[in-house]
């Protein structure tokens, strides 16, 4: 409380002592509607020069309410975002369970088109998860990872399958190689050494047809003579990746009384570079009843619908990048991110549409008798690769190669949205019980403070009026 | 004796009681006159040469406590002084706004970090992205504001000032003219006394005043620190040359670098002083306006272009990494580098951690601390050619500091390399980075760094903090800061033709440069200290000018509100001497009228025993 003294001169004691007390009851005045102003808002002081010693903790504290409410806000949104993610997911795991399950008793019987109808309803189940994989929030793209506004597949089912199809007759056209070269693979004889070599894989998008070699497998016979019965192994990689073995024997007498169902063999000869040539010729053999069988059919298929999909360009509308997770991000706390994107050109969407596409893009004929053989490799095929998708041997980091993961990633993103919420809830009511420490009043205290002020402005003005006709004036 | 000495007696007693009554009725006249000080009649013994010859008047003097006096003019400069710095104090605090309030300069930074936190977690969303630019802009014009307030408040101080040294001229003169009287009556007349008294007193709330007694009951006048106001009969008269008030108008000794009013005494032989240079006003509420003008205020605004500096830097400094050379040494590619950007590089000498800030500076010196950070060695250098123009002259600077053969610098193209003595073991290059101002908002090499604000008086000019010339473009910042106008919403998060929509690189790039990258401040008006710079973020910092400047106000306050209370108490010991009390004058009034009625009672026996004495 301020007593203003005069600026100066006026020393009359009556004028300082009428002055000085009339300040002391404008202060209190003020005081008292400083009071009120405090009743009536609850707040201590309307300027940060009023706040006094709690002025540095209400800024402080004021910065980082503010900071939650943006967070509350990235919270609610990721939660509400994760929802519709969660429930694309939940479908899309539904699509493949069903489409495997009902594969297993699908029968072999075909409708006009040449397809069964489990085929058919691959059509239908592959323009639904296209639909899934487009599905947005608020504006934005769910799966087209950081190109948000852009839809993440291009294409219609029916576009996809023609592009698969497209893709399947060159691979038909291109994987089985020719007599010389079945599979496209090189079997060459240099003396005693017969060497299986696969060609140079072509670089990627481009597919790479025909089989694959781990390493290039040369067999030799000039140190031993093979003995008969002796099987000679090759593992090659089909055009889908499976992998598949061929085998020849080793026979003293062709055909042997020995031989079993459908084995190939070859004569062992009085010297390497001989019993070599029969190696060779039965190991193109062997080689090109691979490429002629159902199994490399579907497998051809499954690589074609491989082909399409591995030119992103050709259907992903989308952005591709090394962390799909953290293509979309909710920032949930000051050093918290939780990555809640997905992309559809990740393994697992991929593998999905693919699997879906090659099984409606096949065709059967009634007339073709090994189409039955066909049919049941590709179905086989179709549902292994929906049930365990084909995982390299060295994934990359940060891509889900199955439906299953992608919802694990979303799901403990969504936990973890939760955590900072609940988090993020505490800490705000706690600030706020800070803040209000700091800037609010009590009405309790500010009630008694009035009193006390009221009672002092009465005595005051009492005793000023009483002491204003105390004078001697009066009395002369 | 005699009856008609009796006569005489009662007679002068009457005369006396008269003029006791004059001066009791001039006090009660009086009681509320400012400056009056109360009166009494002294009255003496007439003696003749048989006795008492009656009473007489000697003289009507003034109640008065000369200490007081002087103690409550000293009063009255303090008092003048902490009024008018608690106004000024409490204003520039609410510069700010008020606590929770949406127009408060926090309130702003807050809302400007929120929309950066929903553009980051919806990097595609077309309204989130125009939501935090209209933010951006809503911050700069908040920053303008704040800086225009700030100058208006000088301005304010700066035209008092005027409307002060007017008054102090007027003072000074009516003073000289009352001295002159009361040279002229010797000192005697109470009334003469009382009006140059009172004139001194309206001067003391202006200017600290020191009174000196001299003959004749004159008064010499100084400053407390000596500058000589007023002998007699030449009063010293001032000038204040009044001048537009902007952020980059200061105070200077040199009359040619100075931008504001100066105070200028010019004396008898037409001398002429710079008062305010001098530092010869020390209290009163000039010195206070003075303080507010060239200290408290250019402080505020100082801590206020900080803030938009740091703001401008933060979202537009593109940091080039450096990349080591073999094992002695590292190289950064400078190609870029504005005037102002520094390349700092992270090194050991002689087994001590040193930073080595060498800044592009086109023209002029390097000012002292013109990086925050209080022990780098800091270098200036005109990279207008590249690294290569500035090789020579960077190369000299180390050897100065470190002495030769310690760094060699070398340039390849654009980027300048440092390599430390190698195999000699004493100095070893650690690290190096560059920071670089980003002019556009997207282009090579692409990156999250935004110019966002610019220094808008010249149109969209890039903020760099340039030092070029001796001019620190952060001067008055606050007062330029703008949004980029070449800046489109979509600019907040593209930063190069192929970014997604949805790429939150920029959006979070920005946020962390304002809430999470903490960096050190240049430390003024009570925000950090030169040796210990105040560290954080750039949200932090604007909390720390409110809470410096709303404490500032509090304090300034709080001081006048003591003062105020000192100089009541000695008001009032000082009018109890001196200050009339009708009760009291009351009460003498009635002792009068009894002398009166007593001397009246002697005439009339006189008068009995004379008609007593002619009946017989």
């Amino acid at each position: 409380m301020s007593i203003t003294p005069s600026g100066y001169g006026a020393f009359s004691l009556d004028t300082v002592r009428n002055r000085q007390s009339t300040s002391r009851i404008l202060d209190m005045k003020a005081s008292f509607t400083d009071l009120q102003r405090q009743l009536s808002t609850g707040k201590l002081s309307d300027t940060y020069e009023g706040l006094g010693a709690g002025r540095a903790k209400s800024l402080d504290v004021r910065q980082t309410l503010t900071a939650l409410s943006g967070y509350a806000q990235t919270i609610q949104d990721a939660t509400a975002r994760t929802g519709v993610a969660d429930l694309a997911l939940t479908r899309m795991e539904k699509i493949g369970s069903d489409l495997s399950k009902s594969l297993v008793l699908s029968a072999y019987e075909l409708d006009s088109n040449g397809q069964t109808l489990q085929q058919k309803a691959a059509k239908s189940n592959l323009q639904e998860t296209i639909d899934l994989l487009n599905q947005d929030y608020a504006g934005r793209s769910l799966f087209a990872g950081r190109a948000a506004d852009k839809k993440a597949v291009t294409v219609d089912a029916d576009t996809m399958i023609a592009g698969i199809k497209a893709a399947i007759a060159a691979r038909k056209t291109n994987d089985g190689g020719t007599a010389a070269n079945p599979g496209r693979l090189t079997i060459a004889t240099a003396g005693s050494v017969v060497t299986v070599t696969a060609p140079a894989p072509a670089v990627a998008p481009a597919p790479t047809y025909g089989l694959q070699l781990s390493a290039p497998k040369s067999f030799d016979f000039s140190a031993t003579t093979p003995t008969d019965g002796q099987s000679f192994s090759m593992d090659v990689l089909m055009p889908d990746g499976a992998t598949s073995t061929v085998r020849v024997v080793a026979r003293s007498v062709v055909p042997s009384p020995d031989a079993g169902a459908g084995e190939i063999s070859f004569l062992i000869g009085g010297s390497g570079a001989v019993t070599a040539g029969a190696f060779n010729t039965a190991m193109t053999s062997a080689v090109t009843a691979l490429t002629t069988s159902a199994d490399f059919s579907a497998a051809s298929s499954v690589a074609g619908a491989k082909d399409y999909f591995a030119d992103t360009a050709n259907w992903y509308g989308g952005d591709t990048s090394a962390t799909p997770r953290a293509s979309a991000t909710a920032r949930v706390d000051e050093d918290q991110t939780v990555g809640l994107g997905m992309e559809a050109s990740e393994p697992a969407f991929q593998n999905l549409l693919a699997q879906l596409g090659v099984f409606a893009a096949e065709s059967f004929s009634t007339t073709v008798a090994t189409d039955g053989d066909r049919y049941a490799a590709l179905k086989t095929r179709v549902s292994d690769q929906i049930r365990n998708p084909v995982v390299p041997a060295s994934p990359i980091a940060g891509k889900a190669y199955t439906i299953q993961s992608a919802h694990t990633d979303l799901a403990l993103g969504q936990v973890a949205v939760k955590e900072a919420k609940q988090r993020n809830t505490d800490t705000q009511a706690q600030l706020e019980n800070a803040l209000s420490s700091v800037e609010d009043v009590t009405t309790e205290s500010v009630a008694a403070q009035l009193l006390a002020v009221q009672n002092q402005l009465q005595a005051s003005y009492q005793t000023t009026s009483m002491l204003s006709k105390l004078s001697l004036v009066n009395y002369l | 004796m005699s009856l008609t000495s009796a006569l005489g007696n009662s007679l002068s007693g009457l005369r006396a009681t008269q003029a006791q009554m004059e001066v009791i009725s001039g006090n009660v006249s009086n009681a509320g006159t400012q400056g009056y000080s109360r009166r009494s009649a002294v009255t003496v013994e007439t003696v003749n040469g048989s006795g008492t010859g009656g009473v007489r008047i000697e003289g009507i003097i003034r109640l008065l406590d000369s200490v007081l006096q002087k103690e409550l003019r000293t009063e009255t400069s303090g008092s003048g002084y902490t009024a008018a710095k608690a106004s000024y104090a409490s204003q520039l605090s609410n510069v700010f706004g008020q606590p929770g309030s949406s127009s408060a300069l926090t309130s702003m930074m807050g809302s400007f970090t929120n929309a950066l936190q929903a553009l980051q977690s919806d990097p595609s969303n077309a309204s989130a992205r125009t939501a935090a630019l209209n933010a951006a802009g809503s911050l700069a014009r908040g920053i303008n504001t704040a800086s225009r307030n700030i100058q208006d408040l000088r301005a304010n101080a700066e035209s008092a000032i005027g409307a002060d040294v007017t008054r102090v001229n007027a003072l000074l003169k009516g003073i000289a003219a009352s001295d002159a009287r009361v040279a002229a009556t010797q000192g005697k007349d109470a009334g003469l006394l009382d009006q140059r008294d009172a004139q001194i007193n309206e001067l003391a709330t202006l200017i600290d005043v020191k009174v000196t007694d001299g003959p004749f009951g004159t008064v010499s006048l100084a400053t407390g620190a000596g500058l000589r106001l007023y002998d007699t009969g030449s009063p010293a008269q001032f000038s204040f040359d009044q001048r537009p008030m902007s952020a980059t108008a200061l105070y200077d000794i040199d009359p040619a670098k100075r931008a504001v009013g100066t105070i200028t005494m010019t004396d008898q032989s037409g001398r002429t002083v710079d008062v305010l240079g001098q530092g010869l006003i020390r209290s009163g509420e000039i010195a206070a306006l003075v303080e507010m003008r060239d200290k408290s205020l250019v402080d505020a605004q100082a801590q206020l272009d900080t803030l938009a500096a740091s703001l401008a830097s933060a979202a537009s400094t593109r940091q080039q990494a450096g990349v080591a050379v073999g094992t002695s040494g590292f190289e950064v590619d400078t190609a870029g580098l504005k005037p102002g950007n520094a390349i700092t590089i992270s090194a050991t000498v002689g087994g001590v951690a040193r930073t080595i800030s060498i800044v592009s500076l086109t023209s002029g010196t390097l000012p002292a601390n013109a990086t925050p950070d209080p022990n780098d060695l800091e270098i200036g250098a005109s990279f207008t050619s590249g690294p290569a123009g500035a090789l020579a002259s960077v190369q000299s600077q180390l050897d100065a500091a470190f002495g030769a053969g310690k760094f060699t610098v070398s340039n390849t193209g654009s980027t300048l390399r440092i390599v430390d003595d190698g195999a000699a073991g004493t100095t070893d290059v650690t690290g190096m980075s560059a920071g670089i101002t980003a002019t556009a908002s997207s282009g090579t090499p692409g990156s999250a760094a935004l110019p966002l604000f610019v220094d808008a008086a010249g149109g969209n000019v890039a903020y760099t903090g340039s030092l070029d010339g001796g001019v620190s473009q952060r001067a008055g910042f606050a007062s330029r800061i703008g949004l980029n106008s070449s800046l489109s919403a979509s600019d907040l998060v593209v930063y190069s033709p192929t970014t997604p929509a949805g790429d939150d690189t920029r959006p979070k790039a920005l946020l962390d440069a304002l809430t999470k990258a903490a960096t050190p401040f240049t430390a003024v008006g009570g925000v950090g200290t030169t040796a210990s710079p105040y560290t954080g973020t750039v949200s932090d910092y604007l909390n720390r000018i409110v809470d410096v400047q709303g404490s500032n106000a509090e304090s300034a306050k709080r001081l006048d509100e003591g003062q105020q209370v000192v100089q009541a108490s000695i008001e009032s010991r000082f009018s109890e001497t001196s200050g009339v009390s009708v009760d009291q004058e009351l009460a003498n009034l009635v002792q009068i009228q009894n002398a009166y009625s007593a001397n009246a009672r002697i005439m009339s026996a006189v008068k009995e025993m004379m008609d007593l004495l002619m009946r017989m």
